[in-house]
């Protein structure tokens, strides 16, 4: 008997080898962050991760630019039909929609990548406390850029309620798996400006194609321009303008394009080796290559085209073309795949500056800088002496023919509407109907059961 | 012998098979016959304690010769009949006589069931399992052996795959206890727990691999199912699905025996639903073009003009839909001797479904050999190989049967020159539309999947004295697995392209017991124990590449084969499983029972916190009808009680799960397109670490009765269990804003119980000679209910597309939609609920979803009649499943709002025409606005496409004759046997077939929308078969 236990232990113990390594196993790709994020080099590559998701399609690629023109009255096409593009087009979306769960995914993969490399910084050795200050400026360029672009789709607009109080977006400025609820309005636009005044002291006046000082600035004019805060967004404007060492192209597509530009403050680069997300969308929106059938799945509006016909203008040949089908198409952006995403150029801030000037009764700046864009398009210039209203209608007018397709025909609308036009209507929409504000994607609501989706309907 | 001499004498054995010299021998021969007087064929006939056999000839006799000199006793025995054992004494030189009569063997309880690294007598099991032999389940097996496991066992819940040849099933047993790890049983194959990931080709060509479909059903011997804590707890962590134990054929002591069986069958589908033709389909969108405030004809798409449908007219159904040929040649052979004894199988297997070029072809191989060199030491060898080849649709439901019913439009015709004569379209080259026409998807697409599957092990057992044996089994489970895509230049409008994705997996695994038999001999205790140690290593490593060079398949031209074998197939690291286990058992003058399980299982796939995990379990069995006070009567003759209590666990989730993983250029210096900007290599995190990731546990409780009524001829099981999942594995969902690349990550939080009560009968209804009735019966009850989900919100655990969710309080899979109330009468518009129950036109899915239904059936069973008479077999099996819904999926397109890019079913007819009318379906509108809804026609989710899913089939019915040749040395028996399978189906569903598993992507989709959810999924096959199957 005791012959046998022995047998079994023998056994037993052949078979039982040193297996404290045995379940060690991981894949390629599983570190823990401070192996893989420790050095300015992994540092740049992670920030260019959050440009990248930037610049991907469904962000400053094309569909904000998109859904701003959808929604209200840029564009027309076939394609306009039973889908996500029919639900923006109607003002009817739902929480089900490809758009907009792509928005949120990659804009905020964006401010989660940025985010990241902020958290982890002091722990990456290398830098200088000036090198530091340059990473904490543009990760906070990233999120303020895309908290105020989501800010606008997804909430009512800054001033349509005058305590600001109606729910904004989750505001992010750590990357966590943490439950984090909507914040009002005016608490989105307060870490905007925190965020972006910071950056305006952190980031270098130069800074290859990544976020410089200028470029925080100019967007903090477009901030509060979009705040109807003209005092601010006159003197951001204005620094950019004049203490900046941007100036305006002489060509109308050079912003777009891969030359150099010396109009572009901020925008999001491709390289010509690259055929990546980058701008595959405007591409494919509004600029097909000829040579692949040719038409884009959206045309620019009549209401739009006629704009630029109300006298002859060198925008009009620089930027449509007659198709065969008879339609216009829009060529504003060239159809290879090489070009700049437009962010923040100088004519918006000159648009900016002059009607914030106007608004500060200061004429005679917005006739100057709302002339200079007229002049270089070859149209009739503002007479000194117009009247206010007049010079208004010159620089919004300008503004809508300068910067269609570039994700602000829906904004601007919606200020104009809070600041002087508590009645207009946007194709038949009231401005301010639910249906005018994006619904939250589930993917943004569904992880939080305190998230509030928004209201819906109240549009048709 | 020498037993250094061991290896040689195996090699010897396997090329001189019949080859056995003894001295001092003589010969046994005789008769068995049964009762009634009748030969009985193929009873095994032993010596006892040698392994010296034969089995009985066509006439029932039998001849052992080398028979040691000597009183020896012999033993017959044969499925179905009691054991016979006479002795005899054996004069050198000489022949002697023994005949016998065996007689029909009631007690079922002394059959040997596989219990995973052992066997155990009915009689001596507390566990729960179902033991299915091979002939119960033939008749109506489809291409795969699990189709055939349908109704056989109680609480097990099997829904056959699409359709679609080659399309996997879901298996469920006890309900679904899980939601987003794996809810299927674990599959052990000769010991061997194999891989066995639906997944791996995604849902490519609309239907989930299925693993299994490589073993050939014709191999296996039987199949045992362990349902219960007690009986599965020896698995472990990987053991709260239940398990399915695969034993395949093993050599028989005896003369070659041969079996060749073909069929030749015929596929059609169960339903055909009818859609709009050309005309009902110009009449539906002009009424609808015409109440949406349009005037004139409504356009058509496509550019199309009126003058060019003239006379189009394209019944696409009809031509996408076939009757599909299936074919089946079946090869074996059994043989054995004292020293070896093997099993050989060979079969080819082509299985046309209904669907256009759509069929499924197996060529399989096996030998599987036991060598006993000493009678303390024997060798098992079993190995397979089996490649498996699909041709699929591009997407059942997108390219085959799914477009024709839904964008292929009856207005397309199918040729460009198909259109009138004088229509600009008319073109004589070429198909028209070809994205939208699935035989031009057919011809200018080639989607095939190839499969190798290898199983293997070895086993070597040793039994140093008659108490003790030690076993040490290797394991090498091999598949190689590719989807190649043939696309042609007309489909890709630039050149042809070939892609391939394939994928190699090495499942590695070995496992060594020591079993020993503590108190042998011993009549009134008996206490026996196993101890082992497993180990189990899986990798997996795949490859894809696209080339168009050549016009072919990547496998069809040598030197991209060969390439493709040569490409580097990345070196990924796979999970590891490493198992401590141990098995008591203990009975008390046979009527009392304790067996005592253990299991610790370790993981690679769990955090270093929570890496190892604890399985206990116990089971008791109580024989009442044993006892003394019990009253011996006629009537209940038999009578046990059984419980257990235990723990298994699920480890079922991907393997990288606990990981934090990021995203980089492999390749620095080279342009990653996915990973750059503006040509600058970036680097991201994709997911944050759970170190606290560990397996999810059920906590299970067993108690049943087990009676034996008249002297056994009626049996009956019944039985109630209570499971509890806790640390359930959920996905939970991070909200988009989160910044991460993966927003679902699994953590422990769930709560889930499911209960239930099976019932099980069978009744040998009239037992004659020449005339015998059978009747089986079964049902089952699960109850399911999720107790907890955390911060989950519904949405966060969904089933993929169809609208199912888990939420607090309710079954896992819900249907969570808008509640449709009715039509409303004066204007036709539907009349939604809100949240409050209140009646509103809106249709807001934020708000507004509640749970509508549920994707589970209340009860399923099945009833099966076996009659035999004379030389005829007749048998019947009805499967039912009551309660649960279905959600259609595709109503929302198919009886909705009404665009020209979609084609309707009958059901739009009953629409609303006028004020008054009360009618199923709204107002036509071309615009989901006009429904209340959002612009999207897609987000029109809600009751009206609910269906109660109940239904009762005609699953198989079979006649056979067996021509037994009396004449003829030839053949044994020949049996032609004719089968028809799912023939009758009676349902209130009005869709295509209520048996729905729908194609998902991964576990959480499959346990939550994988049934009862379809999406133009194809229906099940009808099928008539035919054939026959020769023994010599």
């Amino acid at each position: 008997m005791k012959f046998q236990y022995i047998y079994i232990i023998l056994f037993l113990s052949t078979f039982t080898w040193s297996c404290s390594d045995f379940l060690e196993v991981k894949p390629d790709n599983a570190f823990v962050i401070n192996e893989v994020l420790d050095t300015p080099e992994d540092t740049r590559e992670f920030l260019d991760g959050a440009y990248d998701a930037l610049s991907f399609g469904s962000v400053y690629g094309g569909q904000f630019s998109l859904i701003s023109e959808l929604m209200t009255d840029g564009v027309y096409g076939e394609n306009i039909i039973n889908g996500d593009w029919l639900a923006h087009y109607t003002r009817s979306t739902d929480i089900f929609l490809g758009t907009t769960r792509s928005m949120f995914e990659n804009a905020f993969q964006a401010v989660g990548r940025a985010n990241n490399v902020l958290d982890q910084l002091d722990q990456i050795e290398g830098f200088s406390d000036v090198d530091k200050n340059y990473i904490e400026g543009e990760v906070k360029f990233i999120r303020a850029l895309v908290h105020f672009d989501m800010v606008r789709f997804f909430a009512q607009p800054y001033g349509s309620v005058a305590s600001n109080t109606q729910l904004g977006i989750a505001i992010r400025t750590t990357q966590s798996t943490d439950l984090v609820n909507r914040s009002t309005v005016q608490e989105v636009y307060n870490q905007i400006i925190q965020d972006l005044e910071d950056a305006s002291t952190l980031l270098p006046e130069s800074n290859s194609y990544y976020a410089n000082a200028w470029a925080a600035k100019a967007l903090l004019a477009k901030v509060y321009f979009q705040m109807n805060d003209f005092e601010n967004a006159f003197s951001y404007a204005h620094d950019v303008i004049e203490m900046g060492p941007f100036e305006l192209d002489t060509s109308f597509v050079n912003k777009y394009g891969y030359a150099p530009s010396n109009e572009v403050i901020f925008g999001l680069q491709s390289s010509h080796l690259d055929f990546d997300n980058a701008n595959g969308s405007y591409r494919g929106y509004f600029r097909p290559d000829p040579s692949n059938l040719g038409l884009p799945q959206l045309f620019p509006s009549n209401e739009l085209v006629v704009q630029f016909q109300t006298e002859p203008d060198k925008r009009f040949a620089a930027w449509f073309e007659l198709a065969a089908s008879g339609q216009f198409l829009c060529k504003k952006f060239a159809y290879d795949s090489v070009y700049t995403n437009p962010v923040i150029h100088l004519t918006e801030l000159h648009l900016i500056r002059g009607e914030a000037a106007l608004e500060n009764l200061n004429v005679d700046q917005a006739r100057t800088d709302v002339n200079l864009i007229k002049e270089r398009a070859g149209v009739a210039l503002v007479a000194p002496g117009a009247a206010t209203a007049a010079l208004f209608l010159a620089l919004r007018t300008e503004r809508h023919k300068e910067l269609f397709f570039e994700n602000n025909r829906m904004h601007e609308l919606k200020r104009q509407a809070v600041r002087d036009s508590p009645n207009m209507t946007i194709r038949n929409a009231p401005w301010n109907c639910a249906g005018m504000v994006c619904q939250f994607p589930d993917n943004e609501l569904k992880g939080n059961p305190n998230m509030e989706p928004n209201p819906q309907g109240g549009c048709n | 012998m020498k037993r250094k001499n061991i290896g040689v004498f195996i090699l010897l054995f396997l090329f001189v098979l019949p080859l056995s010299v003894m001295a001092q021998s003589g010969t046994v021969q005789g008769v068995v016959l049964d009762e009634s007087g009748e030969a009985i064929i193929g009873a095994s006939v032993v010596i006892e304690g040698t392994s010296l056999g034969t089995v009985t000839e066509f006439d029932g006799s039998y001849t052992i010769e080398e028979v040691s000199v000597g009183e020896v006793s012999i033993t017959v025995s044969y499925v179905g009949y009691e054991d016979k054992t006479q002795t005899i004494t054996v004069v050198e030189g000489e022949s002697v006589t023994l005949d016998f009569t065996i007689g029909e063997d009631v007690e079922l309880l002394n059959e040997v069931v596989v219990v995973g690294y052992g066997t155990q007598r009915r009689r001596d099991l507390v566990g729960n399992v179902v033991k299915i032999n091979s002939e119960d389940m033939m008749e109506q097996v489809g291409a795969t052996f699990e189709t055939g496991l349908q109704g056989k066992a109680s609480g097990v819940n099997i829904v056959q795959g699409s359709g679609a040849a080659g399309s996997s099933t879901v298996i469920n047993i006890r309900g679904v206890s899980s939601i987003s790890a794996g809810g299927g049983p674990l599959f052990v194959v000769d010991g061997i727990i194999v891989s066995q990931d639906n997944y791996l080709l995604g849902a490519s060509g609309g239907l989930n691999n299925n693993p299994l479909s490589s073993l050939n059903p014709d191999d296996i011997e039987n199949i045992e199912i362990l349902k219960d804590a007690s009986a599965a707890a020896i698995y472990g962590s990987r053991a709260a699905g239940g398990v399915i134990i695969i034993t395949t054929k093993r050599g028989k002591s005896g003369k070659p025996r041969f079996n060749y069986t073909t069929s030749l069958g015929f596929a059609r589908p169960t339903n055909v639903l009818g859609v709009l033709d050309a005309s009902e389909w110009v009449a539906v969108q002009q009424e609808a073009w015409e109440n949406s405030g349009n005037v004139g004809r409504f356009p058509l798409p496509n550019g199309l003009s009126y003058d060019d449908i003239e006379g189009v007219n394209t019944d696409w159904i009809d031509r996408v839909i076939r009757t599909g040929i299936k074919q089946e040649h079946n090869l074996s052979m059994r043989a054995g001797n004292k020293w070896l004894s093997a099993y050989v199988g060979l079969s080819y297997s082509k299985n046309e479904s209904y669907l256009l070029n759509n069929d499924f072809r197996r060529t399989a191989g096996r030998i599987n050999l036991d060598i006993t060199p000493t009678e303390k030491f024997k060798i098992s060898i079993s190995s397979s190989v089996a490649r498996g080849l699909r041709n699929k649709s591009q997407q059942a439901w997108a390219g085959g049967l799914g477009l024709a019913q839904s964008t292929a439009l009856p207005i397309y015709p199918i040729n460009n020159a198909d259109f009138p004569v004088d229509s600009p379209l008319y073109n004589e080259e070429g198909y028209y539309n070809i994205y939208n026409n699935p035989i031009a998807q057919s011809e200018l697409t080639d989607l095939v999947t190839r499969e190798w599957r290898y199983l293997n092990n070895l086993q070597l057992s040793y039994m140093p004295t008659d108490r003790l044996t030690f076993t040490v089994q290797g394991n090498y489970d091999f598949t190689h697995i590719g989807d190649y895509t043939l696309e042609d230049e007309q489909w890709t409008t630039t050149t042809h392209i070939s892609k391939a994705s394939v994928f190699k997996i090495n499942n590695r695994g070995m496992y060594g017991t020591a079993q020993y038999d503590f108190l042998k001999g011993n009549e009134t205790h008996s206490l026996n124990g196993i101890v082992g140690m497993e180990y189990q290593q899986y990798n997996s490593s795949n490859i894809y590449a696209e080339d168009n060079r050549f016009d072919g398949q990547f496998y069809e031209v040598k030197e991209y084969r060969e390439l493709l074998d040569s490409l580097n197939f990345g070196d990924l690291d796979g999970y590891k499983f490493l198992s401590y286990f141990a098995r008591v058992t203990y009975d008390f003058k046979k009527k009392y029972f304790v067996q005592a399980v253990y299991r610790r299982d370790g993981s690679s796939k769990f955090g270093a916190n929570n890496r190892f995990g604890d399985f206990p379990s116990i089971g008791l069995g109580y024989i009442i009808s044993e006892e003394d006070f019990f009253p011996q009567n006629k009537v209940l003759n038999y009578l046990k009680l059984k419980t257990s209590w235990g723990v298994t666990g699920n480890a079922n989730i991907p393997w990288t799960e606990q990981f934090a993983t990021f995203a980089f250029n492999n390749n620095p210096g080279t342009i990653n397109n996915g990973l750059n900007y503006n040509g600058n290599d970036v680097q991201f995190q994709i997911k944050e670490a759970n170190p606290n990731l560990k397996w999810e546990t059920v906590q299970s409780y067993d108690v049943g009765l087990e009676f034996g009524w008249f002297d056994d001829r009626l049996t009956t099981n019944l039985t109630y269990y209570y499971k509890l999942t806790k640390d359930a594995l959920l996905r939970e969902f991070l909200a988009a804003s989160s910044g991460y690349n993966e927003f679902q990550f699994f953590k422990n939080v769930g709560k889930i119980r499911n209960q239930g009560v099976e019932f099980e009968l069978r009744s040998n209804n009239l037992k004659g000679n020449k005339l015998s009735w059978i009747t089986e019966f079964n049902i089952a009850a699960n109850r399911n209910k999720v107790l907890d989900v955390g911060n989950a919100t519904p949405d966060a655990l969904d089933g993929g597309f169809g609208d199912t969710r888990v939420i607090e309080g309710q079954p896992i899979g819900v249907n969570f939609i808008v509640m449709f109330s009715h039509v409303d009468p004066d204007t036709g518009r539907p009349v939604y609920l809100d949240a409050d129950g209140n009646e509103t036109f809106e249709y807001n899915p934020a708000t507004m979803r509640q749970v509508a239904g549920n994707i589970q059936a209340d009860f399923i069973g099945s009833l099966t009649n076996k009659f035999s008479y004379k030389n005829f077999d007749f048998s019947f099996m009805f499967y039912f499943s009551k309660g649960g819904t279905i959600y259609d999926d595709a109503a929302k397109r198919q009886l909705g709002v009404i665009t020209p890019d979609w084609n309707y079913t009958y059901g739009v007819f009953d629409r609303w025409r006028e004020p008054g009318d009360i009618a199923d379906i709204p107002r036509f509108a071309t615009s989901m606005l006009e429904w209340g809804g959002s612009g999207n026609v897609w987000q029109n989710n809600h009751s009206l496409w609910l269906y109660d899913a109940s239904y009762l089939r005609l699953r198989n019915i079979t006649f056979a004759y067996n021509l037994k040749p009396k004449n003829t040395k030839a053949f044994k028996n020949v049996r032609f046997f004719a089968s028809g399978i799912n023939l009758l189906t009676f349902t209130k569903y009005p869709g295509w077939d209520p048996e729905i598993a729908r194609d998902r992507n991964q576990e959480q989709e499959r346990n939550v929308g994988g049934t009862n959810v379809t999406y133009l999924t194809p229906p099940q096959e009808k099928s008539f078969n035919f054939g026959v199957s020769l023994d010599f």
